[in-house]
């Protein structure tokens, strides 16, 4: 019975009980815990595991402990579970309060409720820029921020510390959300399970299980002071710091003036410039902490160079508009990233991306919302590849669009999807600030000006002059629209091929739609409130756009598009399915939706995106709905209460959809499901973007 | 399912710790996922195999140790054997119907290496051809005719 204690069941490795250690089942002596020895007669073959002899009914061997025993080893037991704790802990109790400064370790105070997330914080654009993240970890705890309101710390464990030490540079004493960050190296306990001496199970524990360097261990309270005179000597370290010379470029002398006119507060840097009330975002991206504006050029950009990778002055101008910066990088991206993807797909949906960025450029500021929900972000995370998307700067479109917190000031009617007018014209501090400083766009951004080679906005004033000629459509019904469809139309005229009729035209313009609400739909939750807030917008030009065709030639018009595609897509077999019956039903939209969420499915990097493909669908169906208005069907009615928004704005258009219910169909019938109460919707949404995309299956 | 794991663990840790020779478990494909584990092989010297090798994939079920677990060969190299099926399926014994809850990884893998050290010409199963284009995917659904006690 020796070492009674160590003694585990060969089968499942549980430790044996007490009164398992005198059960010995089989005659071969072969032992094993009661549990497993009553698993294996009744539901395994009933052989003992070693000899394979049946078990016989009765153990071979058990002697139950008489009492006494039972005690004296229980008591044994328990006194040695002692002693080795005691040991354990004697061994390592000064270890308890000690704290050893961790090198790849930063601290930060002062996040925003928003910032204070694992994953955002791990994301490019913010920690993760600056290196391989191990593990982030937040207390949501407020005692941090003192008087700055309720913000959080985090420990941001960095692969390498040569990561933590750049992000603790650029970090500290940015201004973000109206709360100043610090940023120091943290310091980690030893865990308790190497102060008990025992094993930690844990497999990601952050906690020190050996010694730490002697020099670097601190006992609590000494730790304190030490921890902020590391802080400034940290901060004070980076000498050489230079600031970014500032030269604002047209494009965003607004926007690059904004935060400091803002009032960020001055800086606290310790160093440099404390006096400086430049702005702090100058800091951050260059991992400059002091600004000093005095600096020589070439040197800031040098420093910029190798802090951020890829900066170029013009770059780094435009950075303080993000918005701006968003799109270019919609567009950059796209031309980087050549799409091994079907090349008319590309096309198509680059020549909107390319005729994007006049939108920014663009004077008229009063749909805000069109123009962004239109196009930037979306292709972005469309047509470009997730991962690059990703890491450069899909964030920025998740932050702009989730984020409505962020100070993007009420003009707009839709604040939460903050538009290049809103931030040049609104000026919005913190939030330009934190883009600004974690340097979100720095790596797309390069060579964004020089992409264009063009003034965007001349090109498609021209296009779009070109089209209204075209078009032989009653004017007034355009010019209503004009103002919405404006800049949705120039996108594709810029690009039209010679021999490209109208017809094309408009077929291009469907499919940047998806782009628009795959972004949005990026955003997840907010779905919902995207339905009901742009797509009424865009459904609503488009669906004005198709109206003025269909009405006047609903047939050809449609086989006008239907060849359109194909001259598109020649090397691909298009069928498109004989006009439906006029049954509108929910069935056809969700054949739809099944459609386009096939061809989506077929870029392979679509994975992720195709889910969220659907809402899309579905509320680029809206523009159908709105078109009803003689008697809509029993579910239009409640598709119209779901979507009160959309009511006012689109009712006039509803008799379209009545005249041309579907012409999609024979597609396969099925929806996965679509959003609660949607499905409703979609039947009389022909949009080409279906078709172009079943022509692309 | 616990137990399972917890076994898995165990030997695991044993076998990292203080592998045979010739066996050596990769751990990396274990990170992720407990149940599959590849082990690398080391032919005996000494025998047909020496210098070979070899890897083993081990697949187990919520039921191990009580239920055996799949192994079969993988990779590049799937060694030339009477018992060992082009397609890495092996014929052996405690694999199915031998197995006892007994055995570990370990065990079986010093069997295989034991089966093929006595091995004394190389060459495939007989119905090799027939076999592979049949079988199923999962060696453990084969009905094994253990035939050849010898090797």
């Amino acid at each position: 019975m020796a070492g009674e204690e160590q003694v585990e069941c060969p089968l499942c490795m549980e430790p044996l009980e007490i009164d398992d250690v005198n059960f010995f089942p089989c005659t071969c002596g072969y032992q094993i815990c009661r549990f497993c020895w009553h698993r294996i007669r009744t539901d395994e073959n009933g052989l003992c595991p070693a000899c394979r002899k049946q078990y016989p009914e009765d153990p071979a061997e058990f002697k139950p402990l008489t009492e006494d025993e039972l005690q004296r080893i229980k008591k044994e037991r328990k006194q040695k579970d002692l002693q080795r704790k005691q040991k354990a802990a004697e061994n390592r109790k000064h270890l308890a309060n000690v704290r050893v400064v961790q090198k790849n370790l930063v601290f930060v105070v002062g996040l925003s409720k928003k910032l204070a997330e694992t994953e955002t914080l791990k994301k490019q654009e913010y920690f993760g820029k600056f290196g391989k993240i191990h593990k982030v970890v937040i207390n949501q705890s407020t005692s941090y921020a003192g008087a700055q309101g309720p913000s959080a710390s985090a420990y941001v464990t960095y692969n390498k510390a040569e990561d933590a030490l750049k992000a603790i540079l650029a970090v500290n004493n940015v201004h973000i959300d109206g709360r100043t960050l610090k940023a120091s190296l943290g310091t980690t306990k030893y865990c308790s399970h190497f102060l008990k001496g025992s094993q930690c199970q844990k497999q990601d524990c952050m906690y020190l299980h050996e010694l730490g360097e002697e020099a670097a261990s601190f006992t609590k309270e000494r730790n304190a002071v030490r921890n902020s005179a590391n802080n400034h000597v940290i901060t004070t370290g980076s000498k050489p710091i230079p600031t970014r010379k500032k030269e604002s470029s047209p494009l965003t002398v607004t926007t690059s003036s904004s935060p400091e006119s803002q009032g960020t507060p001055p800086s606290i840097m310790s160093n440099h410039s404390p006096n400086s009330p430049s702005s702090n975002k100058d800091a951050w991206p260059s991992l400059q902490p002091g600004s000093k504006p005095n600096n020589k050029p070439t040197r800031t950009d040098q420093h910029n160079r190798v802090n951020n990778k890829i900066r170029t002055k013009s770059e780094e101008d435009t950075d303080h508009s993000s918005q701006i910066t968003d799109r270019f990088n919609g567009t950059n991206t796209v031309h980087r990233t050549t799409d091994p993807q079907h090349s008319n797909t590309v096309h198509r949906t680059t020549d909107p991306q390319h005729i994007s960025p006049p939108q920014q450029t663009k004077p008229p500021l009063s749909q805000p919302r069109i123009v962004n929900s239109g196009v930037p972000g979306v292709k972005t995370v469309v047509f470009d590849n997730p991962a690059q998307s990703l890491s450069l700067f899909s964030g920025n479109v998740f932050y702009g669009n989730r984020n409505q917190k962020i100070p993007v000031p009420t003009q707009t009617e839709v604040p939460d999807i903050p538009t290049t007018e809103i931030s040049e014209s609104i000026q919005v501090s913190s939030c330009t600030d934190w883009q600004a400083a974690f340097g979100f766009t720095s790596k797309s951004r390069e060579s964004q000006d020089d992409d264009l080679g063009f003034d965007p906005w001349d090109e498609s004033s021209k296009g779009l002059a070109d089209l209204l000629e075209k078009e032989n459509v009653t004017t007034n019904i355009h010019q209503q629209n004009n103002t919405h469809n404006q800049k949705y139309d120039q996108r594709p005229t810029q690009n039209l091929p010679p021999g490209f009729t109208l017809s094309h035209i408009q077929n291009q313009q469907r499919p940047v739609q998806h782009p628009a609400f795959l972004q949005n739909e990026l955003v997840g939750s907010r779905m919902m409130g995207f339905l009901q807030q742009n797509p009424k917008r865009l459904g609503s030009m488009m669906s004005n756009r198709r109206e003025q065709t269909n009405l006047q030639h609903p047939e050809s018009y449609n086989k006008d598009w239907q060849d359109g595609l194909r001259a598109l897509l020649p090397n691909i077999n298009i069928s498109f399915g004989a006009p439906p019956p006029t049954s509108a039903n929910s069935q056809k939209s969700s054949q739809n939706n099944h459609k386009s969420r096939r061809c989506l499915s077929k870029n392979s990097y679509f994975d992720g995106p195709r889910t969220i493909f659907d809402p899309a669908i579905l509320s680029s169906g809206k523009y159908s709905d709105g078109s009803m208005t003689d008697c809509p069907p029993h579910w239009l009615k409640s598709i119209t209460q779901l979507t009160e928004l959309e009511g006012q704005s689109q009712n006039h258009r509803l008799p379209f959809v009545q005249q041309f219910p579907i012409r999609n169909s024979g597609w396969p019938t099925q929806t996965q499901n679509p959003p609660p109460g949607f499905q409703t919707r979609p039947p009389t949404q022909h949009s080409e973007p279906h078709k172009i995309s079943e022509g692309l299956q | 399912m616990a137990s399972m794991e917890k076994r898995l663990q165990k030997e695991l840790t044993a076998l990292m710790k203080d592998p045979p020779t010739g066996v050596k478990v990769d751990a990396e494909s274990i990170y992720k996922n407990l149940s599959e584990w590849i082990v690398d092989l080391d032919g005996a010297p000494g025998t047909l195999y020496a210098g070979e090798k070899m890897q083993l994939l081990f697949k187990f079920g919520s039921r191990y140790p009580f239920d055996s677990p799949q192994v079969m060969f993988v990779g590049p190299n799937i060694p030339v054997h009477p018992h060992v099926y082009s397609n890495g399926h092996i014929c052996l014994s405690i694999l199915t119907e031998d197995w006892s809850p007994a055995l570990s990884v370990q065990a079986v893998c010093l069997s295989i290496v034991s089966m093929l050290s006595s091995c004394t010409e190389k060459k495939r199963p007989p119905d090799n051809a027939f076999y592979i284009k049949t079988c199923s995917k999962n060696p453990k659904k084969t009905r094994w005719w253990y035939h050849d006690d010898n090797v």
